[in-house]
């Protein structure tokens, strides 16, 4: 029973492989190939990295001392790694898994379907851990030279590193699922807390150089720290260099979390699983009814769909958060800004009148990230028989796309254009016409991204990550729209040789403009008919 | 009410519906049934404006489909097989949503809502996003929907399954209602002994193809619905 119930995980895990998850068809041979070669290739780039990070740390570390403290701050990177990779999941995979029930109702005992799904984490969790895990180990016998029993220590620190990030993971995943059933707008706060860890992983990315070289300068603080309040760690530090007491006790440590940890998951495993997502019930309170125009309901409903989902908010609206940030830092930073461009003018005078032109593609290149529009066709789904029996013009529901687009960009935009212009000092009249030609930019890039979608739309998702994370209209309207970026600087550094910078950009925002109408023209025309026959 | 005429509609090689004419007058209650595959749902989807048909004209009330898709909606409601409706909705917050399309002022709107889903039974359950509901709760709001904003025709594709005893019995009443005051209903069935009672005509589709077609007596006489149907998909 547990063999059949592996290798259908094992399946599970696998059949993304093989079979195209947007459509439910099995990939060709070419595609498989090229799928597992894409995958292989991101895998072995991110082992790449953590090699070097391994490399700039050993050349301090690994000196016959501190090899244990190496591991160690590896090792902890192989848990933040390991954890961070898997934990969006492991409430899925756990919890939300499609057969639960169906295995449930089987003479199957949930210890057991519990315990092949926290497999299913493990494997998961084993290709993050291996990524940062292996390549250290690689370092530490370069420097100190290969043996049979280093790499044999790594292999199996490389499990039990990944089993204890399971427990974690779990244990993560089992407090979101104890909370969601008392939450009320689950959305909102997933999204929220998705947004603050994305904030603290970039935060760590960009500072990372010098989190290491901070590392480096207090090896003993850290060493000493390690030891006095992360026992665990400091095994698994030891054990990597070869102490096979550290490495029981390691390996003891992790079995026994480990076993605890399906315990206490066991207990609530079947009360979790068959209870309803929705368990904090609204009571229907009769109010007065409000008229609505049909434009204003249609943007209701596309204001709706967004907040409702998490996969749609994170992937299409995190540049509305950078966006306000990034204003507040700059007013934060000014004086090191104002230095820094004073600075670089020194060298390359020409760099001051280039600042708007700067400030304009950075502003578009944020706005391109934001491309709410671009998958708003597909993830109509299997409802687009809804907006096609309403009696409204097929623009009119391809118009509140467009301006739920606008609506999401429109305040932080304008309100970053604006703090940037002031801050870096620009002047009003510049400052006016880099805060329209960001507006006409948003249009521009809402009416884009709704043309690809008409272009290239998927209805036949079962996932709405799909359309929102894998589709060719969301690759274009975000690369696209990178490439418009780049080619609006391109066009004012061009045109600033023969005209001033304030004629290059109102040069710019006719050519959008005019851009914006042509692809608006199409959508009224074309592709109301394409959506029509959807 | 509705004039189907020389309806053709392909898919590929396969002519899912081939030349199909049908004529439903006001107060009638019209039953199309056929094998699966015989082109019930094409034609139904074909006359909501949801498919393009090849060949053929389908006219609501005097309007062309093809030339004034938005007048004719304006009269019509559509009941899918299967309602997928909006999961991050609330049932009311649906009802609402196609209250604002079709323009029923709120007043009214409210009255029927209360009068539909007390009479349905899903008064309560109005606060709950759609996603919590069962089929047959969904089917209950999708027709509630549909009556909020009084169609003069309804088209339904399957309508009875997934609803309960009761709720198939009130659906039935409804039907009634909206063909003594007016208006018609085509719907599609595999019930034919809820066609045979409720129908004032019916059609048989075989192939894509209309077989037979006219008043009840006149498609099966003094045999049951049923035994007719059968003989007719055999030949």
């Amino acid at each position: 029973m547990l063999k059949a119930l592996l290798k259908k995980q094992l399946f599970e895990i696998n059949s993304a492989y093989f079979m195209n998850n947007k459509t439910g068809k099995r990939r060709s041979t070419a595609g498989t190939v090229g799928f597992i070669s894409l995958f292989a290739f991101v895998f072995l780039s991110v082992a790449f990295m953590f090699f070097g990070i391994g490399s700039m740390m050993g050349d301090a570390l690994i000196n016959g001392t501190t090899d244990w403290l190496f591991f160690a701050l590896m090792g902890m990177m192989s848990i933040l790694l390991g954890t961070f990779g898997s934990v969006f999941n492991t409430y899925t995979s756990l919890y939300k898994a499609k057969d639960n029930e169906m295995l449930l109702s089987m003479p199957i005992p949930a210890s057991k379907i519990l315990f092949v799904r926290v497999i299913g984490v493990f494997l998961m969790s084993l290709l993050y851990t291996t990524l940062a895990w292996i390549p250290s180990s690689m370092v530490y016998m370069t420097i100190t030279g290969f043996t049979v029993t280093k790499l044999a220590i790594a292999l199996i620190l490389d499990v039990f590193i990944t089993v204890f990030v399971s427990v974690l993971t779990c244990l993560l995943g089992w407090v979101v699922a104890l909370a969601s059933g008392r939450m009320k707008n689950k959305n909102i706060v997933i999204t929220i807390l998705s947004v603050a860890i994305f904030a603290l992983y970039y935060y760590v990315c960009i500072k990372l150089n010098s989190l290491l070289q901070s590392m480096l300068l207090y090896t003993e603080q850290i060493g000493s720290a390690v030891k006095s309040w992360i026992w665990p760690i400091y095994q698994l530090g030891m054990a990597a260099t070869g102490n096979l007491v550290s490495l029981l006790l390691f390996v003891g440590f992790t079995t026994i979390l480990f076993a605890v940890c399906c315990y206490v998951l066991s207990r609530t495993f079947i009360r979790i699983t068959t209870s309803s997502e929705n368990t904090v019930k609204a009571v229907y309170r009769e109010k007065k009814a409000q008229m609505k125009s049909t434009s204003s309901a249609l943007l209701s409903r596309e204001l709706k769909h967004y907040a409702s989902s998490t996969v749609y908010m994170l992937n299409t609206g995190l540049g509305l958060v950078i966006l306000p940030v990034l204003a507040v830092l700059a007013i934060i930073k000014k004086d090191f800004l104002l230095s820094y461009i004073a600075m670089i003018a020194t060298e390359l005078p020409g760099v001051v009148a280039l600042v708007p032109a700067i400030i304009i593609a950075g502003l578009c290149t944020i706005i391109s990230t934001n491309a709410v529009s671009a998958p708003s066709v597909s993830l109509e789904g299997k409802n687009i028989w809804i907006a096609q029996t309403l009696p409204v013009d097929t623009y009119s529901v391809l118009k509140a796309k467009l301006q739920l687009h606008m609506v999401l960009n429109f305040i932080p935009t304008v309100f970053t254009a604006i703090v940037l212009s002031t801050v870096l000092g620009v002047g009003i009249p510049m400052t006016v016409i880099i805060t329209v030609l960001a507006v006409i930019y948003i249009r521009f890039s809402a009416e884009f991204g709704l043309m690809m979608n008409l272009l290239k739309p998927n209805l036949t998702w079962t996932n709405e990550a799909y359309p929102v994370k894998q589709s060719m209209s969301v690759f274009i309207a975000l690369f696209g729209g990178w490439f418009i970026s780049l080619a609006i600087f391109g066009a004012c550094f061009l045109m600033n040789k023969i005209m001033p910078m304030a004629a290059a950009m109102c040069v710019c925002v006719v050519v959008l403009a005019a851009a914006s109408l042509l692809i608006n023209r199409w959508i009224k025309n074309k592709g109301c008919e394409i959506f029509t026959n959807l | 009410m509705l004039k189907i005429d020389h309806l053709t509609k392909t898919f590929g090689e396969k002519k899912a519906v081939d030349d199909l004419s049908l004529h439903i007058e006001k107060g009638e209650i019209y039953g199309f049934i056929g094998h699966n595959g015989a082109g019930k749902t094409t034609t139904l989807k074909s006359i909501c404006g949801i498919l393009k048909f090849d060949e053929g004209e389908i006219t609501i009330d005097g309007h062309s489909i093809r030339k004034e898709p938005v007048e004719c909606k304006k009269n019509i409601a559509y009941i899918p097989d299967n309602p997928d409706l909006y999961d991050y909705m609330t049932g009311i917050q649906y009802l609402n949503f196609i209250g604002d399309i079709y323009g029923v002022e709120p007043n009214v709107r409210q009255e029927r809502i209360r009068k539909y889903a007390d009479t349905f039974e899903l008064t309560k359950d109005l606060a709950q996003p759609v996603s919590a509901y069962s089929h047959g709760m969904k089917q209950k709001l999708a027709i509630i929907s549909a009556w909020i904003h009084e169609p003069k025709l309804i088209i339904m594709d399957e309508p009875f399954v997934g609803l309960d005893p009761k709720a198939s019995h009130l659906l039935k009443e409804m039907m009634r209602e909206v063909c003594d005051n007016g208006g018609a209903i085509f719907f599609s069935t595999h019930v034919l002994e809820v066609a045979e009672k409720l129908c004032d005509k019916v059609a048989i589709i075989k192939g894509g193809k209309l077989i037979r077609s006219g008043t009840m007596d006149e498609v099966k006489g003094d045999d049951s619905l049923e035994e007719v149907f059968l003989e007719l998909v055999e030949e």
